[in-house]
């Protein structure tokens, strides 16, 4: 059997920055994954937009816990926030999990399963994004809420894993 | 020249001399060594499928993954999860969602299958994929019933559903086939499913 699931690319910060960089993404797997491990300068929603693209063609669904579980929704978002209440604070503890779902294909719009812990705000999270684009995803732009950066040492590494 | 491998293979030994070589000519080949391997896909043609299975499972992984994205003319037909063709009332799951504005749970005891996309009016749809990975662990140990992790939802903008839930299959055999199936309706086109063995 084919082996999978491979290191595309790995950035650990050694300068506090607002957004990161994955492009030239190449195409040849089934799935992305992106494993964030960090903190932010102050208390910020996490996401992304692709492709470079600002257009409102994003939209998640969350599920979230932290005394009790709660749900919410954010629709034609013109970036895509992995966690509501799960925010990232300062530390380096907090992580996050992406699953883009057949990012290369060029027929259905995209899929994005996450999960986010965060300690700093004291809340576990999962959602379900859409990109509503039907385009492969070549680049991942990972920012923040409110402009606030990632902390020194926070790491991101992406993997992709084909199908047979 | 030392012959360099071709592809990821225990195998083959390179001596300190044929790394320097290598480097020097760059001539590095992509050397692949996971734990992580493709077994089967199934991608859905111009009929929809009632059932997708996957037949044969090797038996020489530690935990199996499904990855998929699902597209149906219906959102009211539950996708159910079986093992080794069992449909008796050996299962049992449950599962926490995300409607939105409300969380949710639900669950079956005594099932004829493990339930995933579950609510009626919020289930598949034509247009949005329902996103899966599911994980099916420990499924070769006979000394065990079989349990079922997964993370799965879809984004509409504007309705849609993130769920985790867990199942259980209470009997001790490996498991060697996985349905997923829809009663009727079916998956449409270009849905995908994948699945991939874990070693231990």
């Amino acid at each position: 059997m084919p082996a999978t699931y491979e290191p595309i690319s790995t950035q650990t910060l050694t300068s506090a920055v607002a957004d990161v960089f994955f492009t030239s993404i190449p195409q040849i797997y089934t799935d992305l994954v992106l494993v964030m491990v960090g903190g932010c300068a102050a208390n910020s929603g996490i996401g992304f937009r692709v492709n470079g693209s600002n257009a409102n063609m994003y939209s998640t669904t969350f599920v979230e816990g932290i005394t009790s579980a709660t749900s919410f929704r954010y629709s034609v978002q013109n970036w895509l926030r992995i966690g509501y209440n799960a925010s990232w604070g300062a530390g380096l503890g907090q992580t996050a999990f992406m699953n883009f779902q057949n990012y290369s294909n060029t027929t259905t719009y995209k899929s994005v399963l996450s999960r986010v812990g965060t300690i700093e705000m004291n809340c576990a999270g999962a959602s379900v994004g859409t990109i509503h684009t039907t385009g492969a995803i070549s680049s991942i732009n990972i920012m923040t809420s409110n402009g606030n950066s990632y902390n020194i040492g926070t790491t991101f590494t992406l993997y992709g894993i084909k199908a047979a | 020249m030392p012959q360099f491998p071709s592809q990821s293979s225990a195998s083959d030994i390179w001596s300190l001399t044929d790394v320097s070589r290598a480097i020097q000519g760059q001539n590095w080949p992509i050397v692949v060594q996971t734990a992580y391997e493709s077994i089967a896909t199934t991608v859905v043609g111009a009929s929809p499928a009632l059932t997708v299975t996957f037949n044969s499972i090797p038996s020489t992984y530690k935990h199996l993954q499904i990855r998929a994205i699902a597209l149906s003319n219906s959102d009211s037909v539950p996708v159910l999860l079986r093992f080794n063709s069992d449909s008796g009332s050996n299962y049992s799951w449950h599962t926490l969602n995300g409607q939105g504005s409300v969380a949710g749970s639900g669950g079956g005891t005594s099932a004829s299958s493990v339930i995933l996309t579950l609510n009626a009016n919020r289930g598949l749809n034509a247009s949005y994929p329902w996103a899966y990975v599911v994980d099916i662990l420990d499924y070769t140990d006979t000394n065990k019933y079989k349990t079922v992790r997964a993370l799965h939802g879809a984004d509409y903008n504007g309705s849609g559903e993130i769920n985790l839930t867990s199942g259980n299959w209470r009997n001790t055999a490996a498991v060697s086939t996985i349905t997923l199936s829809m009663a009727s309706s079916g998956f449409n086109q270009y849905s995908s499913f994948a699945l991939y063995g874990i070693k231990g």
